[in-house]
């Protein structure tokens, strides 16, 4: 289970509170056999690491609990005996016919996946509303922040991109510039430059028939580093909410544009808007990089 | 167990206590209950340990009987409760959450089925099923509490649980004291 290379989708986890992550947790917890395993495994790495960070008391003292096992718990009287029995379900699992169950279960495990994440992604956009506050033109938001929160306030539309768009040319994209071609996205929003060795995972594109707002994300990896750029196209007001941890927003400008740039726990995020586009950079490098990716998107 | 059993299950304790320990506290809300529950599963890695040594991951493995313990753990919770409601003539279909359940329990302690309980059982069977259902105390707690081992505390809770099945005999029926 551990020292595993993660699916890409998950990164947007590390934008919920520990909360939030346990309430998913918890969640799984009761919704019977579906198999989550790698994105539980993540979340719970998440919490961990959050919690080797900054500790609030959620991890156990693993010598003491070790101790006590032997003392109380692995003693000759409970040979064979359970504190809490089950069915023998584990038997199931260890059956010899396991991958074969795991390959005919892919399909229902896909679905959960895509749902948690979806409920990840969502709890992001529905977290709460950014009352409205001002901007300095007609294209751009003015960021908005707490201690541990940061959005954009709303602000008019360019009703160029709010009239109808270009039914997409496919499903298949090979590149974010061009799954925002397709959605008639014109604007210089994507990074030219990704640092060396940084894989890309794959174009994600995501409709949301509720509010008419199109997410794109496109997700790198390098071991246990990653990279993910997305773009938000907005069809209405915006109320995009991202998790930040208390040290001090930085503002960026680059192209004309202001970025605010943002620390949450291991990860640093810039954030910015263009006309009814919300757009973001989160990755696990040092801010220096991440200003050069910005930089990058109005290269000439 | 032999030596290089024991190593096999140190290393995977300290690798995945942890982790399953986040998971359980989630699940139950509750992290002393937690704790008594993840150290079950490393327990019931003893008896399996021969197989989980052969396995390809063991850490699945692990996780997979915690959530089946969780999962169980529950359900027998539920039934507990529900069959305490139903000896007062409630209704399990208008059952809500355990949590309201509980609270109907203790403002109703009172009440006759809890007294018909209380008659029936020892007071010291009665103090101990009232640690581990009403208040949730783990096993550990409760081994601490009273000076006995947790393999006691949970051969006493079956008793209790054989007890109240002699006594009440139509709840075996409705599969309300059954594992």
């Amino acid at each position: 289970m551990a020292e595993k290379k993660h699916n890409p989708d998950y990164y947007y986890l590390n934008q919920l509170s520990t909360e939030q992550l346990e309430e998913l947790l918890r969640v799984d917890s009761v919704s019977g056999k579906e198999k989550n395993d790698d994105l539980i495994l993540y979340i719970l790495e998440v919490i961990e690491k959050r919690e080797q960070t900054s500790p609030t008391g959620r991890l156990p003292d693993v010598g003491k609990a070790w101790a006590e096992f032997k003392e109380y718990y692995a003693i000759p009287e409970g040979d064979g005996l359970s504190l809490y029995p089950t069915k023998r379900e584990e038997e199931i699992f260890l059956n010899a016919r396991e991958k074969d169950d795991f390959e005919v279960q892919r399909k229902p495990w896909r679905f959960m996946r895509h749902t948690f994440i979806a409920a990840a992604v969502i709890a992001l956009i529905i977290l709460s509303t950014v009352p409205a506050f001002g901007y300095s033109s007609i294209f751009q938001l003015i960021g908005e922040w707490t201690a541990e929160q940061f959005g954009f306030a709303d602000a008019p539309r360019d009703t160029h991109h709010n009239s109808e768009t270009e039914p997409p040319g496919g499903k298949n994209y090979t590149s974010l510039q061009d799954a925002l071609i397709q959605y008639g996205i014109a604007e210089a929003v994507v990074t030219q430059s990704i640092p060396d060795g940084f894989q890309l995972e794959e174009i994600w594109v995501q409709e949301y028939a509720g509010t008419g707002n199109i997410e794109f994300s496109a997700p790198y990896a390098k071991g246990d580093d990653y990279i993910i750029i997305t773009v938000i196209r907005h069809n209405g007001q915006t109320n995009s909410i991202y998790e930040k941890d208390e040290k001090e927003l930085a503002h960026y400008m680059a192209g004309n544009i202001e970025h605010y740039i943002f620390h949450n726990n291991n990860n640093v995020t810039a954030a910015w808007s263009v006309n009814s586009l919300e757009c973001s950079i989160s990755t696990t490098l040092p801010v220096d990089e991440l200003e050069k990716m910005i930089d990058s998107i109005y290269e000439e | 167990m032999q030596a290089e059993q024991e190593a096999f299950l140190e290393e995977l304790y300290r690798n995945y206590l942890t982790k399953l320990t986040i998971y359980a506290s989630s699940a139950l809300e509750d992290r002393s209950r937690a704790q008594d529950l993840v150290q079950d599963v490393f327990h019931e890695a003893i008896i399996h340990i021969d197989t989980l040594m052969a396995h390809e991951n063991p850490g699945a493995w692990l996780m997979q009987t915690a959530k089946n313990k969780i999962h169980e753990y529950h359900r027998a919770y539920t039934r507990y409760i529900q069959t305490f409601i139903s000896l007062d003539s409630f209704t399990c279909a208008g059952i809500g959450s355990a949590e309201d359940s509980i609270m109907k329990i203790d403002e109703s302690m009172n009440a006759s089925p809890i007294k018909r309980i209380e008659q029936i059982l020892s007071p010291e069977e009665f103090s101990l099923l009232k640690r581990l259902i009403f208040e949730k105390a783990s096993h550990l707690e409760v081994a601490k509490e009273l000076g006995i081992t947790v393999w006691t505390s949970q051969k006493r809770l079956e008793r209790i649980r054989k007890k109240l099945l002699e006594i009440f005999p139509e709840h075996k029926n409705k599969n309300n004291f059954k594992k």
